[in-house]
């Protein structure tokens, strides 16, 4: 079958040598509202992969397309080779957490956990086994006969982790895991999630619109914006190379300006010349978007290259490991992020005067129709 | 790539969505048989006469032109509007001083304020009569005015309506966000002004939706313009007059339409008000603690002891003169009212038909209407329907009893329908009382549904476990005492309930409701009012078991609620 499948660019290159899924032009109509508008992706076997978009972008409802909750109008959902467009959730293959974990609150841990075994008719026996050794995977053994509303969020979202994973389902399914936590409580479990995810090898969908969790726990991020993916890559390919100009907005903080392409070389942007690489093979005088990160204006040293500007310093946020100086370079503002330690070095405060570089690789350029 | 159409999907349905359509399929069914289907006879029947023969307007332009059914009407809308404008200040204030103040004894004036629903609407009525009547012993206050007519309806009315206006307004002043008092009270601003800025705004919709349900239920009830209406004509006993005394069903029909109108009207204003009212309690509110303030717990603390009072004295006074051997002439107290034989051919068997009536109506009705509001909330399939069906449950709301009495006739006396072998039995009688205070457990379930996480049932697919264990397993149990409250209010209305059952009882399933009604009829004032406080004591012992039975079940789910 998946020989017959069209990959169209935006899937990027899946892992596994066999995907482990494939959505194929699915849409998905809420009366007008076209909440998917035809989206293809291809997940490859053992592929943690995040869903990141603004609210309302429809990477809830792409995941609710794959899980069957609201059946896809039209286009194709393969899992594992098996088309299963049009079948209800009971019968695909994933386990699922929620956002509300969706706990039974009338049922202990153990039996939350074993819910769905009970139904199968195993032996009592081999129930209780699974139930521990799932608790054991989550860390949770201790608490198995204690009710939901007993434990803390970061537990409760265990045992739904645990719930989700006791069928040994082929694709797990995460609708925003981790937004109903505490932010430490919320990077510890990051990790866990992922740890956990290495070790047992499964097929990962979680959606998120924190960038920060997408990019540190995925292997690859699609990132979506109404209705549509936008770019789908590894981490550093979205943060560092953004196909559009939504996705270098939306991942990461970006200082994003209006310009003019005056030669292959050069971009005018109010009254300064940046140099750029990426405006080769650019018509001079068109319409650009020239977008900058922060951590890439550097303090001026002797052996930087590239765009050199004089800046004053207005106002400076301080964020303890880094700081971010808000800055009028030559008429342009722009927000540069430094480490702790070169704050305390340029010795930055506000009516400071400092020079800046721009290194002409670290330039990205945008048509002005996006 | 080439661009051609992705391909439609045509989901496959599971068991699931197979049961749960097959439920709003019922749900359908039953609505449409019990509830639609006779409304519609009714509204066709008002449109032709007696041989069956489609006349147009002709039933409606014979009722226009009978002054005494037209002056019905008049008395009956301004009867309502009089006891509104009388019951909301004083249910406002009621509500005011149990939400917002620190008055001592809340519970037991909350107690009392609720007696009145407990008791059927004769009698307050029964009371009034025996204070004020042709015999009463404070008659002379009365200036020699008579409390048989206006006087004694909207008084009587006033009683009766108070406990439903009281409870609407209480949730209504419940829902207060104390950060608003904090944010008013750092700007300095006035107590009064306080009241007129944030409390009122926030009771405004609770006052409109208070207002239309205490018209309607003035409007509808048929009990007291019975009992102490004297010959002051109103709607709902004209109606009764034409069905059951001139055998006019034709007329019948017309009035019902006509006092379906006005009942819609207000209905839909309520809806209106409701929609309003959600949006004024934010999730993130915190609970408004009232502290002591003599000023202000001073005269509200007299006021809730003057209607409780008032509330404990009429009761009492019904109470009281149903013990009386022979009122005013013979005051030693017996219980030869309460041998009902001597008065009416079916003697205590009325209220062993009521026990059963309510019995059935509460046990099949409950489980039945959570079940289909489930349904409805929760099905994949088939959402238009379910979206319609939805709209269907509300309308009893609007339906007098009266009304849905006639058209049960209608409907079930036709002899072309084949379930008319239903008519005459208790069966009709438990059906007609489910469909007839159907809205409000539907309400009930469906917030309760709301309130629990609409995944659960995604979960359990993804699990492949059927829905029905999930419903058996985790709805259920934690809906109980929400279906226990639907179970005991369809109890206690259909015990007390006289307006729908006076047509459609039969001989050998007389309910006590009507029997009050019958007996007061007979000249037996005494044995009504026995009768009447029969029915009390049984709401109120059912009411007893349910707090007693709600105890233990919050004691046995304390494990999983406890935090």
């Amino acid at each position: 079958m998946e020989g017959t499948v069209v990959r169209p660019s935006t899937t990027g290159k899946a892992r596994g040598a066999k995907p482990s899924l494939v959505v194929e032009r699915v849409t998905k109509r809420f009366g007008a509202f076209v909440a998917v508008d035809d989206v293809s992706l291809v997940v490859g076997r053992g592929e943690f992969v995040c869903f990141l978009g603004p609210s309302g972008c429809g990477k809830t409802t792409l995941l609710r397309a794959i899980a069957g909750l609201d059946p896809p109008d039209e286009g194709r959902i393969i899992q594992d080779g098996r088309d299963v467009s049009a079948l209800p959730p009971s019968a695909r293959d994933f386990g699922i957490v929620f956002q509300s974990y969706a706990l039974f609150p009338n049922m202990t841990v153990a039996a939350n956990v074993g819910y769905g075994l009970v139904s199968q008719r195993k032996p009592r026996a081999e129930i209780d086994r699974r139930v521990r050794d799932l608790l054991d995977l989550v860390g949770l053994a201790d608490q198995a006969w204690k009710y939901p509303a007993q434990l803390s969020g970061g537990q409760q979202q265990r045992v739904a982790l645990a719930r989700a994973l006791a069928m040994d389902p082929g694709l797990l399914l995460l609708d925003e895991p981790l937004s109903a936590l505490d932010a430490l409580v919320r990077a510890h479990l990051r990790e866990e999630i992922k740890a956990l995810q290495r070790r047992l090898g499964i097929t990962t969908i979680m959606v998120t619109h924190d960038q920060e969790e997408a990019l540190s726990i995925a292997d690859r991020v699609v990132v979506m914006n109404r209705g549509r993916i936008e770019q789908v890559g590894t981490p550093e390919e979205v943060y560092r190379h953004p196909r559009t100009l939504f996705v270098a907005g939306f991942v990461g903080r970006m200082n994003s300006l209006p310009g003019t392409v005056l030669d292959p070389a050069h971009i005018q942007v109010g009254a300064v010349q940046f140099t750029c690489r990426a405006a080769a093979g650019r018509a001079a005088g068109e319409a650009v978007h020239i977008c900058l990160r922060p951590e890439d204006l550097l303090p001026a040293a002797p052996a930087e290259v590239g765009t050199r500007l004089a800046a004053t310093v207005r106002g400076v946020e301080y964020l303890g490991s880094i700081a971010r100086a808000m800055l009028d370079a030559a008429g342009l503002p722009l927000v540069m992020e430094v480490q702790d330690s070169a704050l305390r070095r340029l010795a930055l405060r506000p009516g400071a005067a400092i020079e800046i570089v721009v290194p002409a690789d670290r330039v990205l350029l945008f048509d002005c129709t996006e | 790539m080439a661009v051609v159409a992705a391909a439609k999907v045509r989901p496959v349905w599971s068991a699931d969505d197979k049961l749960l359509v097959a439920v709003v399929a019922a749900a359908s069914l039953f609505l449409a048989i019990f509830l639609l289907f006779p409304l519609t006879t009714l509204f066709l029947e008002s449109f032709r006469d007696q041989r069956g023969a489609f006349v147009g307007f002709a039933n409606y332009l014979r009722y226009f032109e009978t002054p005494a059914l037209v002056g019905s009407l008049w008395n009956s809308v301004w009867t309502a509007v009089v006891t509104t404008v009388i019951v909301i200040p004083a249910a406002f204030v009621f509500a005011y001083a149990m939400t917002r103040s620190a008055v001592p004894g809340k519970a037991l004036f909350r107690a009392i304020a609720l007696i009145p629903i407990l008791a059927p609407s004769l009698l307050p009525a029964l009371a009034l009569i025996y204070v004020f009547g042709n015999q009463g012993m404070l008659r002379n206050l009365l200036f020699g005015h008579s409390i048989y007519g206006p006087l004694g309806i909207v008084v009587a009315q006033v009683f009766y309506t108070f406990p439903h206006a009281f409870l609407i307004l209480a949730t209504a002043l419940s829902g207060a966000d104390a950060r608003l008092y904090e944010a008013a009270e750092a700007l300095r601003a006035s107590r009064l002004r306080v009241l007129r800025t944030v409390t009122l705004p926030m009771a405004r919709y609770g006052m409109v939706s208070a207002s239309f349900v205490v018209f309607t239920l003035v409007l509808t009830d048929f009990g007291i313009p019975k009992v102490i209406g004297g010959s002051f004509p109103v709607l709902a006993t004209e109606v009764y007059k034409q069905v059951v005394g001139q055998q006019n069903f034709q007329m019948g029909a017309v009035v019902g339409v006509v006092l379906l109108v006005p009942a819609l009207f207000a209905f839909a204003a309520d809806q209106w008000a409701q929609r309003r009212q959600v949006a004024v309690v934010g999730v993130r509110a915190v609970p408004f603690v009232p502290k002591p303030r003599p000023l202000r717990d001073g005269p509200l603390f007299l006021f809730c002891v003057l209607v409780s009072v008032l509330m404990l004295g009429l009761v009492g006074v019904a109470v009281w003169g149903s013990l009386v051997t022979f009122w005013p002439w013979n005051l030693t107290l017996s219980l030869r009212n309460y041998a009902f034989g001597t008065f009416i051919s079916e003697g205590w068997g009325t209220w062993w038909t009521s026990v059963r009536l309510s019995f059935w109506t509460a046990v099949i009705g409950a489980p039945l209407v959570f079940v289909f509001a489930y349904a409805m909330e929760r099905t994949r399939k088939g959402a238009v329907v379910a979206s319609l069906l939805r709209l269907l449950a509300i309308i009893p709301l609007a339906v007098p009893g009266l009304v849905l009495g006639i058209a049960y006739i209608f409907f079930f006396n036709a002899p072309a329908n084949p379930l008319g072998f239903l008519y005459g039995t208790l069966a009709i009688l438990v059906l007609n009382s489910m469909v007839h205070f159907y809205t409000v457990g539907h309400l009930a379930s469906l917030t309760q549904l709301k309130s629990l996480d609409p995944e659960f049932e995604a979960v359990s697919a993804s699990l492949k476990v059927p829905i029905l264990r999930t419903f058996s397993s985790v709805i259920l149990p934690m809906s109980l005492p929400v279906l226990l409250d639907v179970a005991i209010y369809l109890f206690v209305n259909a015990m007390t309930t006289v307006s729908a059952v006076v047509f459609l009882y039969a001989p050998g399933i007389m309910p006590a409701s009507v029997a009050v009604v019958q007996m007061d009829e007979a000249g037996f004032a005494s044995p009504a009012a026995a009768m009447a406080t029969v029915i009390l004591l049984t709401s109120a012992a059912v009411k007893g078991v349910h707090v007693a039975v709600d105890d233990w079940l919050s004691a046995r789910t304390q494990a999983w609620k406890r935090r």
